[in-house]
């Protein structure tokens, strides 16, 4: 019998023996077919797939659980100032962040600050390092990030930057010299040989950075086998696990109280890689399995996990640069200045925005479009959770 | 990256070329130079550049990790390894990849989907696009492409001089028999897309999920915008797959129909012919002509 989830603590209102108990209940069957990397060749389309998102459901919501503040709204800030000749403006940026801010929450920056975060919170940061130096997640917006939080009373300490892969945050400038004061951590780390990634004990070395109480759970589907992986130990390498559990990392489930989530402003074949699946696929482990059966809906599932929908404070998408086609890699052929940042508490809202808005830029391009309704079932499907606010009548754009 | 892996050469021994006398030659070559590290420029190649680091290497697995979610596309046109190698003059750097794919066509669609609108550099004569940033080029089963790390301006000139010396080392290219299934008339140039499964088939449309068309990996599908129709906007989109046998496109038409997306509504279907409705209102027809099934695309007319 599967593992119930476990969240952080156990809700106000709800004991430990009523919690538990509703943790064996039912799970959710999910339909897979967002796909972008699809099935087997051959293969008939994907089965329904069973999870354990009704789990999370279950939890009861805080007041600060995803929508968030401002549900369906999206706050657009943009100034051609901020990048020029290829050098981003630090200055113009910060005051993008908190023009956004203040049209996002109707208050200044500091009483923004108020409502999305507390003084005592340990806030972490989760950038984008993909792609650099091109689409990454760019260092003066994480500066703008941790100049309000200080200003705001945050110590440094308190604040951390962090993706999945420690190496992928070095390369892509997120280092301690950059950024002096503030921790940079990666979930786990992954061996360049892939001879040596485990420890005396012959497990892997990052094993005990997740939190193995606090799980996405998907029946079946195993990092076993995983087409693109050469043998199951380089998947272990890679993923540290490889059974029907994502762990998410204890960073997330034992440190940070709140979270920011910083992601670039990129495709993903006919889809986007941004706010979702920034954090959707980048706060746990064993995340190769899931590509093929759920795609983008895994992450909405993920930040359906009390973990994350109850800590995710802010989504800031850097659009300072664009990229149309050819990501979630760099690629400069489809790469362009964009000028802007975009502000949400509500993940889901945002990507459909930057969503319509890719699809706008591959159309000017003359790049081929798909605008299937399947592309974005997944940003409907976190609307039907109440994870988010989707339907063009209820979005509220705001161009600031 | 963080995947050198020595051992992966061996494999490279296994990897075959397409059948050729040249190629086979060709290949054994490469076999004996452990991998494509033969095929990179020389430190003479580029004046005031020197390599930076030994050259490294990528096969399957790898290539996840090194372009992170973006590796689908390679494996479905059918990937063998990535030889990377940096260079450096000064402050600047430049990294030379080069992906040795399958077979031609799968380096030729693999730089179709990553060319957008070609630029060119007169100085370059293979089919490629260059900017500030990058140049891409495919030549045989070589997709290549050389990157300015730091974006530094003014070195777009070196870039295709690393460009030419690596394709001075490829063999001759082999253009796509593929394309030639594509009426010429009306087509918008630069719209060809080429195509094995559903990766790739998801840019242009959703027919359904997974492998749709039935292409198993193996059966190469082809794609062009055409002129928009007198009386309508937007241009209109032809697929063509050529399937062994009339047999297989038959039945490849079946598994169409019975699995079509849920967000087309089916007007008409016959076991030959399929028409839809899509969510932007327009029309798509499918038609079975022998061992080929074509497919047109954003049609204002069910007709």
């Amino acid at each position: 019998m599967r593992k119930g989830y476990r969240s952080m603590q156990v809700p106000a209102g709800f004991s430990r023996r009523e919690f538990v108990k509703s943790l064996g209940a039912a799970s959710a069957v999910t339909a897979g077919g967002l796909v972008l990397a699809g099935p087997g060749f051959g293969q008939a389309p994907p089965a329904a797939v069973e999870t354990n998102v009704a789990d999370f459901m279950k939890v009861p919501r805080t007041p600060r659980s995803l929508p968030g503040l401002c549900p369906g709204r999206v706050v657009k800030v943009t100034d051609k100032r901020s990048l020029v000749n290829e050098r981003f403006d630090g200055k113009v940026i910060d005051e993008m962040f908190r023009k956004g801010l203040t049209a996002l929450t109707g208050k200044n920056p500091k009483e923004s600050f108020r409502l999305l975060i507390d003084p005592k919170d340990v806030v972490g940061i989760k950038v984008n390092p993909v792609g650099p130096p091109l689409i990454n997640t760019r260092p003066e917006v994480v500066d703008a990030v941790i100049a309000w939080l200080v200003e705001n009373g945050i110590p440094k300490s308190n604040i951390v930057i962090w993706d999945r892969f420690d190496y992928m945050l070095t390369d892509a400038g997120f280092t301690r010299e950059r950024f002096p004061g503030i921790a940079i951590e990666g979930l786990q780390t992954m061996d360049e040989t892939g001879n040596t990634w485990r420890g005396p004990d012959g497990k892997h070395v990052s094993i005990d950075q997740f939190d193995q109480d606090v799980y996405y759970y998907v029946k079946g589907v195993v990092g076993k086998g995983v087409k693109g992986y050469p043998d199951d130990e380089f998947y272990l390498n890679q993923h540290v696990f490889n059974g029907e559990y994502s762990y998410f990392g204890k960073l997330v489930t034992r440190k940070l109280t709140r979270i920011i989530n910083v992601a670039a402003y990129k495709n993903t074949g006919a889809s986007i890689s941004m706010a979702t699946k920034n954090l959707g696929y980048g706060a746990l482990c064993n995340v190769g399995r899931l590509h093929a059966p759920l795609s983008l809906k895994a992450s909405v599932e993920v930040l359906a996990a009390p973990v994350l929908r109850d800590k995710l404070a802010l989504n800031i998408t850097d659009g300072l640069r664009g990229q149309y086609d050819g990501g979630p890699d760099k690629n400069a052929q489809f790469v362009y200045d964009n000028h802007s940042l975009y502000f949400a508490t509500d993940p889901f809202a945002l990507d459909m925005l930057c969503h319509k808005e890719i699809n706008a830029k591959r159309k000017e391009m003359g790049a081929a479009v798909n605008e299937s309704p399947r592309i974005t079932e997944y940003l409907r499907y976190a609307e039907s959770l109440g994870l988010g606010v989707v339907a063009d009548e209820k979005m509220q754009v705001v161009n600031a | 990256m963080r995947v050198s892996v020595a051992f992966f050469l061996l494999s490279l021994l296994g990897a075959g070329f397409p059948a050729t006398a040249g190629a086979r030659d060709f290949n054994a070559v490469q076999a004996k130079a452990a991998g494509d590290q033969a095929l990179l420029p020389g430190e003479a190649a580029v004046p005031g550049w020197k390599k930076d680091g030994a050259p490294r290497v990528f096969t399957q697995a790898d290539l996840y990790g090194y372009i992170d979610g973006g590796a689908e596309l390679f494996f479905e046109f059918g990937f063998d390894q990535l030889t990377l190698q940096k260079y450096k003059k000064g402050a600047h750097e430049v990294a030379v990849e080069i992906y040795r794919m399958t077979d031609p066509v799968a380096a030729a669609g693999t730089y179709f989907m990553k060319r957008g609108k070609e630029t060119r550099d007169p100085g370059f004569h293979e089919r490629h696009t260059v900017s500030r940033h990058q140049l891409l080029f495919q030549r045989h089963r070589y997709y290549v492409t050389i990157n300015n790390l730091g974006g530094a301006d003014g070195l777009t000139g070196d870039l295709v001089r690393f460009a030419s010396a690596v394709a001075s080392r490829l063999p001759a290219d082999v253009p796509a028999a593929e394309l030639k299934r594509l009426p010429t008339a009306g087509r918008v140039a630069g719209s060809e897309r080429l195509f094995r499964g559903p990766v790739a088939l998801q840019s242009l449309f959703t027919l359904g999920d997974g492998d749709i068309l039935q292409q198993k990996g193996r059966i190469t599908g082809v794609a062009a915008d055409y002129r928009a129709e007198p009386g309508a906007k937007a241009p209109t989109t032809l697929l063509v797959v050529h399937y062994p046998s009339a047999a297989a496109a038959a039945q490849a038409m079946a598994f169409l129909q019975k699995n079509l997306d849920k967000y087309l509504e089916r007007v008409s279907a016959s076991p030959d012919r399929l028409v839809f409705r899509d969510y932007e209102k327009k029309f798509g027809v499918a038609i079975v002509k022998g061992a080929a099934i074509e497919v047109r695309l954003h049609l204002p007319k069910a007709s």
